[in-house]
């Protein structure tokens, strides 16, 4: 299969380069950087743009670097670098277990965190990994400007974020987490290197005790993007994290998040997911925490 | 609609004018004239029966434009082999009977190229290493054994031939 024609192809050197391109033909334009969700689109013609801006030249996108404590990763970073990046490893765990969950070599070889992110396709691996670390989106605008969003609403909804045309996005930044905190995805799909059915991604903090300071609880797979298990999240703070109270966050999470039937699940069969895979990936985010990775 | 890349592929450079939408594995095939690198799935990228090694990293080459792999240095399949000596990899399949139809078989050396050059050895990891790209002959348990075959051969060579057998 064959993408439609292609009447601009542009590959920038530089962050002000493409701004200029987006801002002569941003609306007809798609950017293109791993291009491991945009071609599959493009061969199967549910997009055709007159133009690519092929972000690939760019330079001083790919990097991962600290910063005040936190983590900022180039919007052209890949999957297998994020996945093998030691102080991601360490420090924001969570981020390298969905990085590593995604596709399979080829693929994390290609794709990238911010691509995916724009994708915002509810079913993949970095959205929900990112909401729980809350992580931000750096964004420039063709003509000027530059803004941070949060995650929750950069993510509008099933293949949808709030990026306008004349926008790029050159990094996603992660706050430095607590002394004692870690953090764990991991997904059900129906075949190795699938989409999810349902994911989940935890993380947790403690105090010196052992009791829970902060913990959020992301669930993927769901309709319309990633959601919040908030109920499930409030009942651990102030607690110390047993296996009771794993169970009961579990509970809480699959009443709270709504599922949907689709080709791959039921919904009945989604929120079992859910009820059995929170109390896990609290246990193993706790676990982090207590080995403070941190 | 078009434009001049300059494509070096197994030590040959190929300088061509072509439509912003070739795909690189048409490039491979078509231009190049190097059908080895298979077609399979053709549309998500599911299959990689037609991944290659490009800048030193196995990707599915239906992914690709041929316009972003300009300047770019590709290895496939017949690239591996040195004469008649074949490559650890193709040797790993041949002892270990790692393939029936064989149309896999071009992706998954490939794959495993890159996985080669670090490999780990538990059969999740070897595995792991080459669900990217999907038989329906095997049922992979010999390209498992293929494969560890592989890395005992890699591991038992002096570091100067390790290097022969990984240009890129």
């Amino acid at each position: 299969m064959y993408p439609n024609t292609i009447e601009h192809y542009f590959a920038p050197t530089d962050v002000d380069e493409v701004l200029r391109l987006l801002g002569a033909y941003g609306a007809d334009a798609k950017l293109l950087a791993g291009g491991q969700s945009l071609m599959p689109l493009l061969k199967l013609r549910l997009a055709a743009p007159q133009t690519l801006i092929d972000l690939n030249r760019v330079a001083g996108l790919s990097d991962i670097r600290e910063e005040h404590g936190g983590l900022s990763v180039g919007a052209l970073a890949r999957h297998a670098d994020v996945a093998a990046h030691p102080r991601v490893n360490a420090t924001w765990p969570l981020l390298a277990d969905a990085a590593r969950a995604i596709g399979d070599p080829q693929i994390r070889n290609r794709g990238t965190l911010a691509g995916s992110l724009v994708h915002a396709d509810p079913s993949a691996d970095y959205p929900p990994a990112v909401m729980a670390l809350h992580g931000r989106l750096v964004l420039v605008k063709a003509g000027g400007g530059t803004r941070t969003v949060s995650i929750d609403d950069f993510l509008a909804g099933p293949l949808t974020s709030t990026i306008d045309d004349d926008e790029l996005v050159t990094r996603v930044e992660f706050p430095a987490p607590a002394r004692h905190a870690g953090g764990a995805y991991a997904k059900h799909s129906q075949v190795a290197g699938d989409f999810a059915i349902v994911s989940v991604a935890a993380q947790v903090a403690l105090d010196p005790a052992g009791r829970c300071t902060d913990a959020a609880i992301v669930v993927g797979g769901v309709m319309p993007k990633p959601c919040r298990a908030t109920a499930a999240a409030g009942l651990l703070r102030g607690h110390t994290l047993d296996a009771a109270l794993l169970g009961r966050a579990g509970e809480a999470a699959a009443d709270e998040v709504e599922t949907d039937d689709d080709v791959r699940a039921s919904a009945a069969y989604r929120s079992q997911l859910i009820r059995v895979t929170v109390p896990d990936l609290l246990a193993r985010a706790a676990t982090r925490a207590r080995e403070g990775t941190a | 609609m078009k434009r001049d890349v300059t494509i070096t592929i197994n030590d040959e450079t190929y300088v061509e004018s072509v439509d912003h939408r070739l795909l690189l594995v048409d490039f491979i095939r078509e231009v190049a004239g190097l059908t080895g690198t298979h077609v399979g799935c053709s549309v998500e990228g599911r299959c990689g029966a037609c991944t290659v090694i490009l800048d030193g990293k196995a990707v599915k080459s239906c992914l690709l434009l041929a316009v972003q792999a300009d300047g770019s240095r590709a290895l496939t399949i017949e690239g591996l082999a040195r004469g008649d000596r074949l490559h650890p990899i193709q040797d790993g399949f041949w002892e270990k009977h790692g393939l029936q139809c064989g149309f896999c078989t071009p992706g998954l050396l490939m794959t495993l190229y890159e996985f080669l050059q670090n490999p780990k050895h538990g059969d999740e990891d070897i595995r792991a290493a080459m669900s990217g790209v999907l038989c329906r002959c095997t049922g992979y348990v010999h390209i498992v054994e293929a494969v560890k075959h592989a890395i005992a051969t890699v591991e038992a060579l002096p570091p100067e031939e390790r290097k022969h057998w990984f240009p890129v």
